[in-house]
């Protein structure tokens, strides 16, 4: 797995956040990173180390399968391979899954959304973020594994194409590449949490005051 | 004591997690499951268009490999880990009204689903108010001769939700036959007296509760409400308030009509049901999707009746303790009115007007005698000594009767033995009945320990026991009186507002008049009876009444292949010690229906794949007894009609009046008995197995 990690691009996302209502002014949804490369086998598994310095909605999406736009703004071509994504906390702790994500683009030659998607409200702390393709399944946790670890190119005989690698569910042909679009808002109701403590950190304040007056 | 239990009896057999699917998991048996998360109803979603699911498999390398599919989209990716092994949660946007079809494949190329499940998002009705006041102007309503009385919309309670309640008549004014031929007034009016409760946020289902006893008012219909079903009911064509004539068996009186006699078989339910979905219809601008009927006792023959004659009206349906073979079980009340009398008379025990007391054949501790006996006869026999019963087949009289002989005094009657009358008594009972001919026309009883039973943790196998359940006594002899000298027979069996009633006006042909309504009275009749006339009266047709009680009324046919290819399901639960009705009846019916589908003794599967019987052990009529008798059988039938999945087992868990409170037991599809794995706590349903004889 070392040698994996060290092939794998080490990315290092930081934020910072003083408070919560800091980032509720910023437009939700905004893309803050992309992790993009290409894979050089089908069972490789690239991790994205994420680091978070608040409590955040995680968003996180490939657009290497049907194409879209990068955290700078460029586009990414379609043709990318199925790519999934699998989160683990520091300790290698599975938090999070997505194979299809729900509501990605079609790529308009295969018909298919193959792209990979989640959200998922964190604390502050490390995160690893696991780029694997179609179907290299995380076992569990980090520890545990991925199903298609030592199979090399699977994925011809899996899905039934005829080129040497990336082939898709519809034994179309894919490319090595995959890029990660990879954002991060407050979560709205940790925020409102938040809010609701201040609010009542406030009344308490002024009941004391009150009493002592 | 609630006899012929009404459809509100159901509270008492099936109450708690009632539900379209309630929490439990739509599971196959591959080991996945979806489970909707949603409150305070698991698969029904009344505000917002998002739900909270959890998927399971059978490990966390198989789930994650799963593909989760709502309305054929796949939402796998708004789960995730739970913290739980193989198991993924999280909540799934998008809700489309209606129905809302969850399916979990093993892997997203499968296309085959390994679970299935249903959740609604409610149809909202806008404008309630004004809508539910605009149904009381309904026109083209089904039935001729309806009319709608009002439509009110009632506000939510914590119980009820908002709902618009309708009530209405159908052939209201219409003039009866003479009930007496000297009751005054002879003549009676009748009406399908009908009413409907329409939820303003719908789950897009049609809900009929069955009646009880000999009907005559419509039973309760919110007990479904919160969970969204639209439900209508009737008094089955009769008023128990307005048609009873004192000289024609009281309530009964409505078997002197003979369109009475129809409206309480069949009809009333058949119009009513197509008015409530036509109510429905035209509050919601839409069809309900699926119906169901739900009954016990009478309401558990009205619901055998509605797979019989009235196939494609619901798609699900629940009979509890059914009324079927209704005409032939009065043999056995004749009967045991008679051989009980018999007792009554040798042990010089008669009532107020000098009729043999029943009531006091028995005592309770006596009736606790036998309750032991037969489990001292019969409980191992599935291997483990729990105070039930649960190879009932295999105790018979023969394995019995030792048990029984073994407590006979040897001297004087104390209140720890049975005297040889008795004994010879209660076996005769159990044998069923015989007549002067030596015929045969009913089934004989099943030995169960619920013929009493400790109504508590507290050892009721004393001789000053007060704890012991007296359910089964209520319908066989009534309770025991303590001055026979002003006392009555009050066994249901014999009295006018039940089993009386049906054996002297609303089933023999003509009618038997005058049958006086007081307790003695039909009684009184019943004793007198020679068992082959009174057959042969069950079978009598006139002018007058062209088709005869038996064929109005008896509830047996064995063949429901237009119910089956309808794909409706229906689950049968039958209490073993019985009330009013054999279950040794039932068995015989479940078996001829196999029979009838090309299934055997040793292969069930064919009768199974739309019709499951559900044996009780110890339970009583509807409810009570030493048994797990809680239990809700609706959300099983909804399973098996809308997700495929027939019940492989229904938990029951013993109510506080048992010997053992809270204990659970599946209950098995006969001829599957629940069996100790051998393991583990036996108060738990997980430690048995539906296992076959």
């Amino acid at each position: 797995m070392a040698d994996r990690l060290g092939e794998s691009k080490k990315l290092l996302l930081r934020l910072l956040l003083v408070t919560g209502l800091v980032l509720a002014s910023q437009a939700a949804g905004a893309v803050t990173f992309t992790a993009s490369g290409n894979f050089a086998r089908d069972d490789q598994v690239v991790f994205v180390p994420i680091t978070l310095d608040g409590i955040q909605l995680l968003s996180v999406t490939s657009i290497g399968y049907a194409g879209g736009i990068d955290a700078t703004g460029a586009a990414v071509p379609r043709g990318g391979f199925d790519t999934m994504l699998f989160l683990y906390n520091s300790a290698g702790t599975l938090l999070a899954q997505s194979d299809d994500g729900i509501g990605v683009p079609t790529d308009p030659t295969t018909g298919l959304a193959s792209d990979a998607s989640f959200s998922i409200g964190l604390g502050a702390g490390a995160y690893t973020l696991a780029v694997t393709q179609y179907d290299n399944f995380a076992l569990g946790d980090l520890s545990a594994g991925f199903s298609r670890t030592g199979s090399g190119n699977f994925t011809p005989a899996l899905n039934g194409c005829t080129a040497m690698a990336f082939c898709d569910t519809s034994g179309a042909a894919r490319t090595a590449h995959y890029a990660i679009n990879v954002s991060v808002v407050p979560e709205p109701s940790m925020v409102a949490l938040m809010l609701a403590g201040l609010a009542a950190i406030a009344g308490l304040h002024h009941r004391r005051k009150q009493r002592s007056a | 004591m609630r006899l012929f239990a009404k459809g509100r009896a159901l509270a008492v057999a099936a109450l708690l997690s009632i539900g379209l699917g309630a929490a439990a998991p739509a599971a196959a048996a591959t080991g996945y499951s979806i489970r909707s998360l949603n409150t305070p109803t698991a698969t029904f979603v009344t505000a917002g268009d998002s739900v909270r699911i959890n998927i399971a498999g059978p490990s966390t390398a198989l789930i994650l490999r799963t593909a989760l599919r709502m309305n054929g989209v796949n939402v796998t990716s708004a789960l995730q880990p739970d913290g739980s092994s193989g198991s993924l949660t999280g909540t799934v946007q998008g809700l489309q009204v209606g129905d809302n079809v969850f399916e979990l494949f093993a892997g997203k190329t499968a296309t085959q689903s390994v679970a299935k499940l249903v959740v609604v998002r409610a149809y909202l009705v806008p404008d309630a108010s004004a809508a539910c006041a605009a149904l009381a102007s309904a026109s083209a309503l089904p039935i001729a001769n309806t009319v709608i009385t009002s439509a009110t919309l009632v506000a939510g309670t914590a119980n009820t939700p908002e709902h618009c309640n309708v009530v209405g008549t159908i052939n209201a004014g219409r003039v009866g036959y003479a009930s007496s031929p000297t009751a005054s007034p002879s003549v009676y009016t009748y009406a399908i007296k009908w009413q409907a409760r329409l939820p303003t946020a719908w789950n897009g289902r049609f809900y009929m509760p069955g009646g009880g006893g000999t009907d005559g008012s419509i039973p309760a219909t919110t007990a479904r409400l919160s969970l969204g079903y639209a439900a209508a009911a009737n008094d089955s064509g009769h008023d128990n308030n307005v048609n009873t004539d004192p000289l024609a068996a009281g309530p009964g009186s409505f078997g002197t009509d003979y369109q009475a006699r129809v409206d309480f078989a069949y009809n009333a339910i058949d119009v009513t049901t197509q008015t409530g979905k036509a109510l429905a219809a035209l509050l919601y601008a839409k069809s309900p999707t699926y119906s169901y009927f739900e009954g016990c006792s009478m309401g558990g023959r009205e619901a055998m009746m509605v797979t019989q004659r009235l196939p494609n009206a619901f798609d699900g349906v629940v009979a509890g303790d059914p009324a079927i073979k209704f005409a032939s079980m009065l043999t056995h009340a004749v009967y045991n009115s008679q051989v009980f009398g018999q007792l009554a008379a040798s042990m010089s025990v008669f009532s107020r007007t000098g009729l043999p007391l029943v009531n006091n054949t028995y005592t309770n501790q006596d009736l606790q005698l036998i309750s032991k006996a037969v489990l001292d006869a019969c409980d191992a026999s599935d291997g483990l000594v729990d105070g039930m019963v649960n190879k009932p087949l295999q105790c018979t009289t023969a394995v019995v009767r030792p048990k029984l002989d073994a407590l006979q005094c040897i001297g004087a009657k104390t209140p720890t033995c049975l005297t040889a009358g008795q004994i010879d008594t209660m076996v005769k009972v159990y044998e069923g009945p015989i007549t002067p001919s030596g015929q045969r026309p009913y089934y004989g009883w099943m030995w169960d320990a619920g013929i009493a039973g400790c109504t508590s943790a507290v050892d009721c196998n004393t001789p000053t026991a007060t704890n012991i359940a007296t359910n089964w006594r209520g319908w066989k002899l009534g309770n025991f009186a303590a001055n026979p000298a002003t006392a009555e027979n009050t066994a249901s069996d014999f009295t006018s507002t039940r089993g009386g009633a049906a054996a002297t006006t609303i089933v023999p042909t003509p009618p038997v008049l005058p049958a006086p309504a007081a307790n003695e009275g039909t009684t009184a009749l019943l004793m007198g009876y020679n068992l082959d006339d009174f057959i042969a009266g069950t079978h009598g047709t006139t002018a007058a009444f062209p088709v005869s009680g038996f064929d109005l009324l008896e509830t047996s046919a064995t063949t429901l292949s237009p119910f089956a290819a309808h794909g409706g399901k229906l689950v049968i639960y039958q209490p073993q010690s019985g009330g009013p009705f054999s279950p040794l009846a039932m068995v015989d019916w479940y078996r001829t229906l196999n029979a009838n589908n090309g299934g055997s003794e040793a292969d069930y599967s064919p009768t199974q794949q739309y019709a499951r019987l559900f044996m009780v052990p110890g339970m009583q009529h509807c409810g009570s007894g030493p048994s797990t008798s809680t239990f809700d059988a609706l959300p099983s039938v909804v399973q098996w009609v809308e997700n495929g999945t027939p019940p492989e087992r229904i938990v029951g868990t013993a109510p506080a009046a048992t010997p053992w409170p809270g204990r659970t037991r599946p209950l098995c599809p006969f001829p599957t008995y629940a069996q100790y794995t051998g393991s583990g706590s036996i108060e738990s349903e997980s430690n048995f197995v539906c296992a076959a004889p």
